[in-house]
């Protein structure tokens, strides 16, 4: 099997983001589903910038839709985690469950 | 134009065609609730991290397509301004011997192959080298290099203007060395990028 990627935090955070939106993430679903979750807007060209990285590591594909009028005819990229992405993602997160696991930290405490 | 597609124009320097109409889309679709100056805002901070991303990920390629393309704007230069030169010296020399000799005279000079005309002026050999070295042949390059630098126009004119201007500094050639200074290669960039966009109008159109 592939070596799975190493993840930065907003990538993790991003390829989450994709995750909850199943097949209406695209950059401005994304960008709002992240704002509403971590309550921190990402910034446009973080946001492009690391999509597009993350396309490149092979992680999460991306489709173009049909334009609509609203967008003065352009195409909304779609993206979607690839099973790639999912597993660099479970692993990410169990490394800070793992991190996090007997820490009193505010809010509980981890077991 | 309107302003969607200039932001386009400007994103697709540094990101494929269609990845940058998709990211002004949603641009657009924010913009009708946070207004226009949030919209060039987001433009232009993506078309910078874009920018940034493009330059970090591939640098020496980048460097080296760019002294490639000074060998190349030498080699044009050196081309274009013999070529120049050749066809105003025989513009001038023609019209001068067309205004000064009559009929038998052409005649008697055209059988000795012989013709006597002033030199050019110095301020039309400055011209010709002007129009040369700033404006065809970094439009030149600019359209030659375009279609190999899809979506990294914008890199590879500001490493561009890096790599020729410290080449121009380091290894001099004389007399066309000295165009691509630092001082003048705003305006050698500028053409350059003006190459790109023709190029690019062109292949838009034939497509």
């Amino acid at each position: 099997m592939a070596a799975t990627p190493a993840l930065g935090e907003f990538e993790q955070v991003v390829l989450l983001a994709i995750l909850r939106l199943g097949d209406d993430a695209y950059g401005v679903t994304i960008r709002r589903e992240i704002a509403t979750c971590t309550e921190r807007e990402p910034a446009p060209g973080a946001l492009y910038t690391t999509l597009d990285r993350l396309e490149e590591k092979g992680l999460v594909r991306s489709t173009h839709g049909d334009p609509t009028p609203a967008r003065g005819g352009r195409a909304k990229r779609y993206f979607m985690v690839t099973a790639s992405g999912v597993r660099a993602v479970a692993r990410a997160q169990r490394a800070y469950q793992r991190l996090l696991k007997g820490l009193v930290l505010p809010g509980g405490v981890y077991a | 134009m309107r302003r969607d597609r200039v932001a386009e124009a400007l994103l697709s320097l540094v990101a494929p065609a269609d990845h940058a109409a998709s990211t002004v889309g949603d641009l657009m679709e924010e913009a009708d609730a946070r207004g226009r100056l949030w919209f060039w805002q987001s433009v232009v901070r993506v078309a910078l991290s874009l920018l940034a991303r493009d330059l970090l990920a591939a640098p020496l390629a980048m460097v080296a397509a760019s002294a490639f393309t000074w060998f190349l704007y030498m080699g044009l230069c050196l081309v274009l301004g013999l070529g120049g030169y050749v066809v105003v010296t025989l513009i001038w020399g023609g019209a001068y011997i067309l205004a000064h000799h009559t009929g038998l005279e052409l005649l008697v000079d055209l059988l000795r192959l012989r013709f006597d005309w002033p030199p050019i002026p110095a301020w039309m050999t400055y011209a010709i080298q002007a129009v040369v070295l700033f404006a065809i042949a970094p439009l030149q390059i600019g359209r030659s290099s375009a279609p190999h630098f899809r979506g990294h126009e914008l890199s590879l004119v500001l490493v561009m203007l890096l790599i020729w201007s410290a080449m121009a500094v380091f290894a001099p050639i004389v007399g066309i060395g000295i165009a691509a200074t630092p001082r003048t290669m705003p305006v050698i960039a500028t053409f350059v990028l003006l190459g790109i966009l023709m190029e690019r109008r062109r292949a838009a159109s034939t497509s």
